[in-house]
C-alpha cells in the first residue's frame, strides 16, 4: 500500500464523483431533500390531542376512574407505561413532554377524600404548565365540583430530567443512516461498469493495486459521507432547531458508528457489484438491499412506531441497528448503552469488508 | 535455458508459448525473441491470438506454458517490477467518463512516482488542446492518442501497443507513426500489433504473421516480401490496345484500356517481355513494376490457411 497512490486515486475519484451530477444527487442533496420534506410536512404540531403519558401504580379501582376521566375529555392521547419503567426516559423515548404518575395509595387516600398525583414535565416546553392547569381543572370539576363526596385535589408538579426530542431530531440519525446506505449503490454501479470497461485493468497499469483501490474508495466514501451528515446537521439545526448531544465523546461514538456502516454497506454492494456482470442487474440488486432498509430502519421515523410485523423484519436490517444506535448517542446522549452494538457492529463491518475484499481480489485484469 | 540468462541484445524473449481458453486453443507455442531499441510487429487476421498474446507479456493474462522474459522479469511472476519498466496501450483503451486528459495524466505521473510533464505527453501526441475536455467527450482517435500518452508516463524500457492506430485518421496515424518513430530513437524496444499491413512496412524491423495462434512468418518486412512472394506485377502502356491482339509474351497478362498487367514470376522473365516488345515493334509509353506488398503476401498467407482448413 503506498498513500500517495491511495491519495492520488482518491482525488481522481472525488473529480469524478463532483462531476458526475446523480451522485452528488443521490449522496448530498436528497437526504438534504427528504429532511426538507418531511421536516416540513411533521416538524411542526403531530396532532390536536396532547400526549400524556401515564403510569399507575395504584393497585385499587379508583386510579382507573381518574384515567378514563381524563380519556373521556378527549384532549388528551393517554400513553400507559409499566411501573417500574422510569417516567423520565420514557417521556424521551416518546418524545412526549408530559405525563403523570398515579402512586400506589391513590384508591386508600380517595377514600380518606383526598387524592394527590404528580404532573410531570417537559420544563422547555411551552405548554406544560397549561397542561398542568387543565388537568387540575378537570379533576377539581370532577371530584370536587357538583358530587356528593367532596374530594380535595392535590398535583405535584416536577420536572422531567430527561431531555424530550421533537419528531424532527430524529430525521438526522435516519437521515445520517440513509446516507450511509449510499455506499451500496456507490460500489454496486462503479465494479460491473469499470470491469466491462477494464477500467480496472487500465488503472492497474498504473500500478494502483486492488487494495488501495478499495482503501481509497472507502476513504472517499467515508469522507463524503461526513460532509453530507454535516450539511444535514447545520440544514436541520438551521430549519427546524433540530437538538442533538454533541459532546466530542458523541461525536467520536457517532464517527466510529458511521465509519462501520458505511464500511458494511460499501462491502455488500462490493459483493452484489462483483457477483454480477452487468449493471442493470447489479441495479435489481441495490434496489432490493436499499428499498426495505429505507423504509423498515427508521430512516424517516422512529422504528418503535411501528406495527409489530413490520418490527420484526426491520429486526433483520442491518441499518436499523446503525439508526438505533444514533439515536441512542445523538438524541439520549447514551453513548455508553451502544458499547456493545459498535462492538458488534465492527465485527461485522470486518467480516463482510473481508469477504469482499477477498472477492475483488479475484476480478480478473487488476 | 533460464530466464536471468537472457541474451543482453534481446529485450522480450517468448518461448513455445501456449494458452488455451477452455480447450479452444489461441495461442499454439509460438516463439520469438524482439531486439532492444528494435519495433516488433505482430500481425495477423481477427482472433490470430495477437491480443492473447501481448497481454500475457504485459502480465494481464496467465500463460499454460512457455518462458516469457521482459528485460529478464517473468510477467507472470513479477508484474510489480513489469509496470516500472513497460508501457501499456491495450486494444480498445477505455478511462473514467467524466475525467480530462489532464487529470488522468497526474493521476498516472503521481502513482508511478514519475516525473513527466502531462502537457508535454500530450503535445506529444497532439493532444494539448484538449487537455481540459472530459474522456467521453473526446472522439475515438483522441481517445487512443490519450492511451499513448498514458502509456509513456514513466518513460518504459519497452511498450507495448496493441493496434495504436486503429480507427484512426490518415494524419492522426502520422502522428502515432512519429511518436513510434521517436521511441525507437531513443532506444526504446517496441511490440506493435496492428492490422494496418503498410504500418508495419513502414515501422517494424522485424514481423511475425500469427494465424490461427501459430507463426506462419518471420522476419524484416522486405525478407518477408521476398521469401513469399509469388509474382511481380510489371505494367506497360501501349499507344494502341489493339496491336496487343494475339500476342503470346509468354507470360500471363491482362489487357484493360492501353494497359498491360504482366503477371512475372521470375526476374529473368523481365529481360525476356521487354525484348519482346522491342521485337514486335510495340512502342512502351510507360512501365512500372510493382513487387508484391507485404499486404499481399499476408492475404494469400492466411487465405491459404483458411482454404486448407475448409
Ligand atoms: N477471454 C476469452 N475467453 C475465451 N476466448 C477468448 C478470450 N479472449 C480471446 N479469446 C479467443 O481467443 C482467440 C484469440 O483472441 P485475440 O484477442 O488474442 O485475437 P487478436 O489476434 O487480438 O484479434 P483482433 O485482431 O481481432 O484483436 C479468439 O478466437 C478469441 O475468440
Ligand atoms: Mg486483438
Amino acid at each position: 500500500m503506498k498513500i500517495n497512490r491511495i491519495l492520488g486515486y482518491f482525488r481522481l475519484h472525488s473529480i469524478s464523483f463532483l462531476r458526475s451530477k446523480s451522485g452528488v444527487f443521490f449522496v448530498v442533496i436528497f437526504p438534504l431533500i427528504l429532511m426538507l420534506i418531511f421536516g416540513s410536512i411533521f416538524g411542526g404540531t403531530t396532532s390536536n390531542k396532547t400526549n400524556l403519558i401515564v403510569q399507575n401504580l395504584d393497585p385499587g379501582q379508583q386510579s382507573w376512574g381518574l384515567v378514563n376521566v381524563l380519556n373521556h375529555t378527549d384532549l388528551f392521547s393517554i400513553k400507559i407505561i409499566g411501573n417500574n419503567e422510569n417516567i423520565s426516559s420514557a417521556a424521551s423515548h416518546m418524545s412526549i413532554d408530559q405525563g403523570i404518575v398515579i402512586p400506589a395509595n391513590f384508591t386508600a387516600n380517595y377514600h380518606n377524600n383526598s387524592i394527590f398525583i404528580r404532573y410531570y414535565h417537559n420544563p422547555s416546553s411551552q405548554y406544560s404548565s397549561s397542561v398542568n392547569l387543565l388537568i387540575n381543572n378537570i379533576l377539581l370539576q370532577y371530584y370536587g365540583g357538583s358530587n356528593s363526596q367532596s374530594v380535595k385535589v392535590n398535583i405535584d408538579s416536577l420536572p422531567i430530567s430527561a431531555t424530550i426530542p421533537k419528531p424532527v431530531d430524529y430525521y438526522l440519525p435516519g437521515l445520517i443512516g440513509f446516507t450511509m446506505l449510499n455506499g451500496v449503490f456507490t460500489t454496486i454501479y462503479q465494479v460491473p461498469n469499470y470491469r466491462q470497461k477494464k477500467i480496472f485493468r487500465q488503472l492497474s497499469f498504473s500500478g494502483l493495486t486492488k487494495s488501495e483501490w478499495l482503501a481509497s474508495s472507502t476513504l472517499f466514501f467515508y469522507v463524503i459521507t461526513l460532509i453530507s451528515d454535516l450539511i444535514l446537521y447545520v440544514v436541520g439545526l438551521l430549519f427546524f432547531g433540530i437538538k442533538i448531544s454533541l459532546s466530542p465523546v458523541n461525536v467520536i461514538v457517532a464517527a466510529i458508528t458511521i465509519f462501520f456502516g458505511m464500511l458494511i454497506f460499501i462491502s455488500l454492494g462490493l459483493i452484489a457489484g462483483i457477483a454480477t456482470k452487468n449493471e442493470e442487474t447489479a441495479s435489481i440488486i441495490g434496489n432490493l438491499i436499499f428499498f426495505p432498509m429505507l423504509f423498515l430502519s427508521g430512516v424517516f421515523f422512529p422504528t418503535s412506531f411501528m406495527p409489530p410485523f413490520l418490527l420484526t423484519i426491520s429486526s433483520f436490517l442491518p441499518l436499523t441497528y446503525f439508526i438505533n444506535a444514533l439515536n441512542s448517542i445523538l438524541i439520549f446522549n447514551d453513548a455508553s448503552s451502544v458499547a456493545l452494538d459498535i462492538i458488534l457492529m465492527g465485527i461485522g463491518a470486518a467480516v463482510l469488508f473481508g469477504v469482499s475484499s477477498y472477492l475483488a481480489s479475484r476480478i480478473e485484469d487488476f | 535455458m533460464r530466464i536471468g540468462d537472457t541474451v543482453p541484445d534481446y529485450a522480450i524473449e517468448v518461448r513455445n508459448l501456449k494458452k488455451s481458453y477452455g480447450n479452444f486453443t489461441a495461442v499454439n507455442g509460438i516463439s520469438f525473441n524482439v531486439r532492444k531499441g528494435e519495433i516488433f510487429s505482430l500481425l495477423g487476421p481477427n482472433g490470430a491470438g495477437k491480443t492473447t498474446t501481448i497481454e500475457i507479456m504485459e502480465g494481464v493474462r496467465t500463460r499454460d506454458s512457455g518462458i516469457v522474459s521482459i528485460l529478464g522479469i517473468d510477467p507472470g511472476k513479477d508484474r510489480k517490477a513489469l509496470l516500472n519498466i513497460a508501457g501499456i496501450l491495450p486494444q480498445d483503451f477505455n478511462f473514467i467518463n467524466n475525467v480530462t486528459p489532464m487529470e488522468s495524466l497526474r493521476f498516472y505521473i503521481g502513482s508511478m512516482s514519475a516525473e513527466s510533464d502531462p502537457m508535454e505527453l500530450l503535445a506529444m501526441v497532439e493532444l494539448d488542446d484538449k487537455s481540459n475536455t472530459v474522456f467521453e467527450k473526446l472522439s475515438g482517435g483522441q481517445k487512443q492518442k490519450l492511451g499513448l500518452a498514458m502509456s509513456l508516463v514513466n518513460d518504459p524500457e519497452v511498450i507495448f501497443l496493441d493496434e495504436p492506430t486503429a480507427g484512426l485518421d490518415p494524419i492522426s496515424r502520422r502522428t502515432i507513426w512519429k511518436v513510434i518513430g521517436d521511441l525507437k530513437k531513443r532506444g526504446k524496444s517496441i511490440v506493435l500489433t496492428t492490422h494496418y499491413l503498410e504500418e508495419a512496412e513502414n515501422l517494424a524491423d522485424y514481423v511475425s504473421i500469427i494465424n490461427h495462434g501459430e507463426i506462419v512468418a518471420n522476419g524484416s518486412p522486405s525478407d518477408i516480401v521476398r521469401e513469399n512472394h509469388d509474382h511481380d506485377t510489371m505494367v506497360v502502356h501501349v499507344d494502341d490496345q489493339t496491336v496487343m491482339r494475339g500476342i503470346d509474351l509468354g507470360v500471363n497478362y491482362t489487357i484493360q484500356g492501353n494497359s498491360v498487367t504482366i503477371s512475372l514470376t521470375e526476374n529473368a522473365q523481365f529481360f525476356s517481355v521487354v525484348e519482346k516488345f522491342r521485337q514486335l515493334g510495340i512502342n512502351i509509353t510507360d512501365l512500372t513494376l510493382k513487387r508484391e506488398s507485404l499486404e499481399d503476401v499476408f492475404i494469400r498467407m492466411v487465405n491459404g490457411d483458411n482454404s486448407n482448413e475448409n
